[in-house]
């Protein structure tokens, strides 16, 4: 097998990856009209030339809306994963490094989040802080932090007694400097891979939230909430939910894809090809 | 294995405890006055402070938790300011109707995720397999709200095979049913493959095979067989997310359940409502995690004598 074929799923969700990253960055250059401007002698205009994905009910171009959504996604995801990333992992290697009571504690309020299911937590989190785009995301971070705490804890404890961490410690090395250079550098590509997958949830459950009107708010470009808006034009207007759900899938297609592609890659657990 | 059933039974009460804390606590965060919602927006200050201390709400946060905690235990989960109806009658109602939806879902999402699965790993490296692992990823990738959406428009409004909403007849599940079993299905038959390769090759099932065991017999009773027992756990904690799933489907559909009743609570602020559909969920969900490990401890051997 070709290396290429070898590593499909890597290059497929690379591509669709970095195609999302460059639509956020570029969005200005790209976008033909203001993704905002609202133009009524212009509304509900059907796929064209003139306007690739049509208008909506302000008259305003889907596909510059659709460009600048990948802005916000990629703000959804790098908010999202970054703070349960930066809450998770930490203390999962706390939890399996020292073990005992804190160890004890750290599973318990994973047992205890895991009970509630995700978007529920979400949704009540929402109901606290109120809806918002941010605050949508702050609710889908909390639920993801039991999903790093519990791999990074996993991880930790089996690299802690690694013969390279047993040779550190014997060298005098404080646990500080062994948590750092000796279990984080080796867990940070099974970690890695875990936040690209979460990556297309994020996607997912932001964009469900703002659908549900819970997350992001009209006027803003995000995909989620321009479903919600589009939703009442089905069967009239169908292309104001289609493009925006379709572009919805393929990030999280492309980030799953990713996801998979680096753990066949990386993980000699998974090694494509010489699977048993 | 009686300890360890002990300790996993005992877990639940406790768990359920700490959770119900933490629910009262978030929604006794939630901004606005419930007496005053209650009373209603003109009602004088005189009615405001009837009403709060008829729902107890002046007195301290320990004593409101004991409250709610005794009356919930009692089945009393308050009254809904929105619909002026018991919260556990309203629950109650619509509680069916998830459960009919998730359950028809599930199984649609078991049928094809097993074989999916046990094909994928029969004829792994083949053209069937590649097809069915294709298929996975897309089913966990797709946003389900979209392909509601979607289905909507093609099978109800554009040739009116199914109804577009709610839940009168059986045709109604397809649509909801399918677009929410997805995700779960694709979840099962990722499992399913792995966990059949796993098996494919151990001693055993080359004995069954060279006792002339028919495909059939070889794959779905001796493989298979052992193979569930990751797909039993996968099957348990997917429960979960397809509770979520629900919230969204729901809407979509119209479909007269907890999870459309739980959107619009919090859009109307109806918090006694919020705090009861969140309880239930919670509850269904401890005590399907508590049923799978009892699960697997039945069907695994190993796991007793951990």
């Amino acid at each position: 097998m070709s290396e290429l074929l070898r590593y499909r799923n890597l290059a497929l969700g690379g591509s669709i990856v970095a195609a999302l990253v460059l639509a956020g960055l570029l969005a200005p250059l790209l976008s033909p009209h203001d993704p905002y401007a609202q133009n009524l002698a212009e509304t509900f205009q059907s796929p064209g030339p003139a306007h690739l994905f049509g208008t909506d009910e302000y008259g305003r171009d889907m596909f510059s809306r659709v460009l600048y959504g990948a802005r916000l996604s990629l703000l959804e995801i790098t908010v999202s994963v970054g703070m349960s990333l930066s809450i998770g992992v930490p203390l999962g290697m706390l939890s399996g490094y020292l073990g005992g009571f804190i160890d004890q504690a750290v599973l318990w309020v994973i047992d205890i989040l895991y009970a509630f299911p995700g978007i529920v937590l979400a949704i009540l989190i929402v109901a606290i802080l109120g809806p918002g785009l941010l605050d949508s995301l702050v609710a889908i971070s909390i639920f993801a932090i039991p999903l790093y705490t519990r791999l990074a804890r996993n991880l930790t404890r089996s690299l802690k007694h690694m013969e390279y961490t047993e040779a550190a410690r014997a060298l005098g090395a404080g646990p500080g400097r062994i948590i750092v250079h000796h279990i984080l550098r080796n867990a940070a590509v099974p970690i890695l891979v875990q936040a690209t997958l979460t990556a297309g949830d994020v996607v997912l459950t932001a964009s469900g939230l703002s659908f549900l009107g819970l997350g992001a708010q009209p006027p803003l470009a995000e995909w989620g909430a321009m479903m919600a808006s589009g939703r009442n034009f089905l069967g009239v207007a169908t292309y104001l939910t289609l493009f925006p759900g379709a572009v919805i899938t393929l990030t999280a297609l492309g980030l799953n894809l990713l996801g998979d592609g680096l753990r066949d890659r990386f993980d000699p657990r998974f090694e494509p090809g010489v699977r048993p | 294995m009686r300890s360890y059933l002990a300790r996993k039974i005992l877990m639940l009460p406790l768990i359920l405890l700490v959770a119900s804390f933490l629910i009262f606590w978030a929604v006794h965060l939630l901004p606005g006055d419930p007496a005053r919602i209650m009373a209603g927006m003109q009602a004088d200050q005189q009615v405001v402070n009837d009403v709060r201390s008829r729902l107890g709400l002046d007195q301290p946060f320990s004593t409101q938790y004991e409250i709610f905690l005794l009356h919930a235990l009692h089945g009393d989960l308050g009254v809904s300011i929105r619909s002026h109806k018991s919260v556990a009658q309203e629950i109650g109602e619509r509680f069916p109707h998830t459960l009919a939806l998730t359950t028809v879902s599930y199984i649609f999402a078991l049928v094809m995720g097993l074989t999916g699965g046990v094909l994928a790993a029969v004829y792994r490296g083949r053209w069937l397999d590649h097809l069915v692992m294709m298929g996975a990823i897309a089913g966990g990738s797709i946003a389900n709200f979209w392909l509601a959406l979607m289905a909507m428009n093609l099978f109800a409004v554009e040739l009116g095979w199914v109804p577009l909403i709610g839940a009168d007849s059986w045709k109604s599940y397809i649509l909801p049913a399918v677009t929410l079993g997805l995700l779960p299905g694709a979840v099962v038959a990722r499992m399913c493959r792995a966990s059949m390769l796993d098996i494919i090759h151990q001693d055993y099932i080359r004995t069954a095979r060279a006792k002339g065991l028919s495909t059939f017999n070889v794959y779905v009773k001796h493989a298979l067989r052992n193979a569930l027992i990751p797909i039993v756990t996968i099957v348990g904690m997917n429960f979960s997310g397809l509770l979520g799933g629900a919230v969204i489907t729901e809407t979509v559909f119209n479909w007269p359940g907890i999870g459309r009743l739980m959107v619009d609570a919090v859009r109307d602020r109806d918090y006694a409502t919020i705090q009861g559909i969140t309880l239930l969920t919670v509850a269904i969900v401890v005590t399907i995690n508590l049923a799978v490990d009892l699960l697997i401890a039945m069907i695994d051997p190993r796991v007793r004598f951990e």
